[in-house]
């Protein structure tokens, strides 16, 4: 199966899941700093893979999917959309386990843009890698 | 404090957007649902952290967000289970599987970080 891009998805989605995702992101990000503060940075480092923008892509695509299929919609499209995004999401979960071991073992030996940046590469490689073999199995 | 915490929504916000754009955007759904779990909250702290406090600081993030990674493949994994298992709507099953995430964290900090006993 080929990877394409198609901008119809962003067509038919509501402005309200683009500013739900951004607020989400910028709480979390905000709940990390102060939870650094108060707590420590070995607490708030959870916070960085914590799932608060994943339940809310669950929920949209299971409500998007829903009412495209129209007024006789059974839920059963929503929630195939859902589980295929939730695997999709534990596959790239094992990219950022490894994401956190780069920066954690390097960060300070190395530049920080370059081990971030690579770090957010090897997430990219293992994540896509590991959909590709289980597309091909 | 309250222009930190602008930026670190900013920030926060726009990375995050940024990625569930990108997942939105691939064909087929599958590869997009990689980005559901795309690091765009990591690297918006870590890069806020190593400019405030500096690599050290932000190394100790990254050791426990090690084990908040498990905790999220745990919870994607719970998510999936439940839908293709049980008859619990999409709703339901994205906040019961917190119980699965907060508990795989607990034992990791707990056994690995040492936290409090």
């Amino acid at each position: 199966m080929k990877v394409r891009l198609d901008t119809k998805t962003i067509k038919n989605s509501h402005w309200y899941g683009h500013v739900l995702r951004f607020v989400l992101g910028g709480a979390i990000t905000v709940a990390a700093g102060l939870v650094a503060k108060g707590f420590g940075p070995a607490v708030a480092g959870f916070l960085l893979a914590f799932p608060a923008i994943l339940p809310a892509a669950l929920i949209l695509a299971n409500r998007l999917q829903n009412t495209q299929a129209g007024p006789g919609a059974t839920g059963a499209r929503g929630r195939r959309a859902a589980i295929v995004q939730a695997s999709g999401a534990a596959m790239a979960s094992l990219g950022m386990i490894l994401f956190a071991v780069i920066v954690w073992q390097c960060l300070g030996r190395r530049p920080a843009w370059l081990v971030v940046g690579a770090a957010t590469m090897a997430w990219a490689l293992t994540a896509g890698t590991v959909w590709a073999a289980r597309k091909r199995g | 404090m309250w222009g930190e915490i602008l930026v670190r929504f900013l920030v926060g916000g726009a990375m995050v957007s940024l990625f569930a754009l990108l997942g939105d955007l691939f064909e087929p759904k599958s590869f997009g649902g990689l980005f559901g779990a795309a690091p765009s909250v990591a690297i918006a702290t870590l890069a806020l952290t190593i400019h405030t406090r500096g690599a050290a600081y932000a190394a100790v993030e990254a050791r426990s967000m090690v084990l908040g990674a498990i905790a999220l493949l745990v919870y994607a994994l719970s998510i999936s289970w439940s839908l293709h298992r049980t008859k619990r709507k999409v709703a339901s099953a994205v906040f019961v599987a917190l119980v699965p995430w907060l508990l795989v964290a607990a034992i990791g900090w707990r056994v690995v970080l040492g936290g409090p006993r």
